[in-house]
């Protein structure tokens, strides 16, 4: 029953300056994606750096036991193996919000593997990712206020600009997760590259001594 | 260096209020407080409580205590230990029932819990000891149910003295909120006023006290609060010499989905989940020695199809005297009509054409002077924006696939209770949608209506 149940009205610190960017036209979408990435390592690294990853580690190693021919999946007892993800989940360490987070995670691939979905690649690196695009929605998109906004903006500006910053926030987690993959932590995740070159400065439209 | 982060120590739970004893071991902080738990109120059955009953209170009521004093820091999880003497320690502390309460209090809180069954001083309450006037109920059909005095208890009561008019029904209310405690008075006394009811209806109320804590920090989000309700219901059921306790609850409240992508994990309680519910009938079963259940009659029920029967027979002042509100304030309006529950409430009764403005701070303002601008509406946003997204899923391809996929919740409920319930997996995906169908549509009903009391557009 909804019993005092929790509602999140704010950004955290992280996150609060790179919404004020969102809500501003002045920023280009790649330049607020950037942010929202480095928001994103900062929290990383604020909440325990690898650790979600270890557990997440852990869980790919059960799920790749899960068989993909279709006759041995009708086979699998799903409860024990989401009994084995929880337990996974009750021995990592780490914050009451991000351990759950994860075993969401996990939970939503196994979801994928019981219908069948195919999966390129190695299975941690794919829980990886799913962990970063399910973090970048529950911190930012998914918590940025439904109520009035920064700078008068409406929500459906807010919409649209979520929308068009999307594929670059989701490149650059793809990255992240590849970085994890290969180093095994979170921690010290590079950016990715820009996609275009940042416009020189404009020497006869700026004034760089106005002030002195 | 202690491993846990809290330690409770009592000594035999009473009706007056004892000591025990606290350990913070995070904040180097020891303390004691007192609690007491009147349970005479099952004398009302004909019986006196018997042992392993009066043990369950007593574990009941020491899980309350610990939960309310134990803050989690930093959104860690804490070890709670608790020493707790019970008159038959082996039924606790067996392996697999110790497991059991173990892994259900995690699947409550997100903790780690830990317990010690010692040995009973032998010092029995009144509960246990008193002589009651002899019942002879053993031929009348009776359902022991738990009692809020919220609406859903209200309607699901209300349809089942209709459905089982030779059945008596027996209503357990907990807590430790006078407000609360009187109001689950009044609710059933307003329902023993119709005719048809009257006699039918027995409420017990066994009200928990924790004193000497105000200058300690509390727990407010009290995650607990369903494991310890339902155990002291199981107890009502047990003396009452049935298996089964009933919780009455709609389908969309009891299972609790998230609203947004922002909420996690144990943002929202899972009081009586049908998961929560499942676990417990093990526990129930291990911890009396014989085979128990809880179950929801009203799992596949939006609040709205609740509350049908009561509408249509116009029982609207006893409608207004239930409570839903999770802030609940001590003046009129007592409802604040803008957290969850609340606005679940507004939802259902406007669905159905009842408006009751008057009953909550929120639509009652003009009275109050207060403008609707100043107020907190970040629950009916959340709530709007889940419908939006139910709404999407619902009408895409395969949408119990989708549906699944995006609340992972459901999928482990419908593997785990689709037995419990009585039905095949794929029978119970199709309830499930069936109702979060209903529930989206009802919105379209009467969304804008509520959201314009609100001023949100």
């Amino acid at each position: 029953m909804p019993d005092g149940d929790k509602i999140h009205t704010k950004l955290r610190f992280f996150y609060q300056k790179v919404y004020t960017q969102l809500c501003e036209t002045t920023f280009d979408d790649e330049d607020v994606a950037r942010d929202v990435l480095t928001s994103i390592r900062r929290a990383i690294k604020y909440d325990g750096g690898g650790r979600p990853f270890r557990m997440l580690e852990i869980a790919a190693a059960q799920l790749e036991r899960v068989p993909l021919e279709p006759l041995a999946r009708k086979e699998v007892d799903w409860t024990a193996v989401t009994s084995a993800l929880e337990q996974i989940a009750r021995d990592a360490k780490g914050k009451k919000r991000i351990v759950e987070l994860a075993l969401s995670t996990s939970k939503e691939t196994l979801h994928d593997l019981r219908s069948g979905q195919i999966i390129e690649g190695a299975l941690a690196t794919e829980l990886y990712k799913n962990y970063l695009s399910n973090l970048y929605m529950s911190e930012f998109e998914g918590n940025i206020p439904l109520a009035e906004h920064y700078n008068g903006v409406t929500q459906q500006s807010v919409d649209e600009r979520l929308a068009s910053i999307r594929p670059y926030v989701i490149a650059g987690l793809e990255k992240f997760a590849g970085q994890i993959g290969k180093r095994g932590t979170g921690t010290s995740l590079r950016l990715p590259k820009r996609t275009k070159a940042r416009s020189p400065i404009n020497l006869h439209e700026t004034d760089l001594l106005a002030g002195f | 260096m202690n491993s846990f982060t809290y330690s409770y120590r009592f000594s035999d739970i009473n009706d007056s209020s004892r000591y025990f004893a606290v350990d913070n071991y995070r904040d180097s902080e020891s303390y004691q407080a007192c609690i007491a738990v009147d349970d005479r109120e099952f004398l009302k059955t004909g019986r006196t409580i018997p042992a392993n009953a009066a043990d369950i209170v007593d574990f009941a009521v020491a899980v309350a205590a610990a939960d309310r004093l134990s803050i989690s820091k930093d959104d860690t999880r804490n070890s709670i230990h608790v020493v707790l003497p019970v008159r038959n320690p082996e039924a606790f502390s067996n392996s697999r029932t110790s497991k059991l309460i173990s892994d259900i209090l995690y699947w409550y809180t997100g903790d780690y819990w830990y317990f010690s069954f010692t040995k009973h001083s032998g010092l029995r309450r009144s509960s246990e000891s008193q002589e009651c006037l002899p019942f002879d109920l053993a031929h009348t059909p009776r359902e022991v149910a738990l009692w809020s005095g919220g609406l859903d208890a209200l309607a699901g009561l209300y349809n089942r003295l209709n459905q089982f008019p030779e059945t008596h029904f027996t209503l357990l209310g907990t807590g430790s909120s006078n407000i609360v405690h009187n109001n689950q008075k009044e609710t059933i006394v307003a329902v023993e006023r119709v005719a048809t009811f009257l006699g039918r209806t027995k409420l017990i109320r066994i009200p928990i006290k924790i004193t000497q804590t105000i200058e300690h920090q509390k727990n407010r989000q009290l995650r607990a609060r369903g494991f310890v309700f339902l155990l002291i219901g199981t107890v009502c059921a047990y003396i009452e010499g049935q298996d089964l306790l009933n919780v009455y609850e709609n389908g969309v409240g009891a299972i609790n989905l998230p609203y947004r992508a922002s909420e996690v994990g144990l943002d929202h309680a899972r009081s009586v989940h049908p998961i929560s519910l499942l676990d417990m009938s093990t526990l129930a079963s291990e911890l009396l020695g014989v085979r128990f259940s809880l179950q929801n009659p009203f799992l596949f029920s939006t609040k709205a199809q609740m509350c049908e029967q009561l509408v249509n027979n116009g029982m609207i002042e006893m409608i207004h005297k239930s409570i839903s509100c999770d802030r609940l304030r001590h003046e009129h309006p007592m409802q604040c009509g803008l957290c969850s529950s609340c606005l679940l409430r507004r939802q259902s009764l406007a669905v159905l054409g009842v408006e009751d403005p008057d009953n909550y701070v929120a639509t009652a303002h003009r009275d109050y002077g207060q403008d609707s601008q100043s107020f907190d509406t970040s629950h009916l946003r959340a709530m709007v924006s889940q419908v939006e997204t139910l709404r999407k899923i619902l009408s895409m391809d395969n949408p119990w696939d989708k549906l699944s996929r995006r609340y992972t919740t459901l999928m482990d409920t419908v593997d785990r209770t689709a037995q419990h319930q009585g039905l095949s997996t794929f029978a119970m995906q199709q309830k499930l949608l069936e109702m979060y169908g209903r529930y989206v549509t009802e919105w379209d009903l009467v969304g804008p209506a509520i959201t314009s009391t609100l001023a949100v557009h």
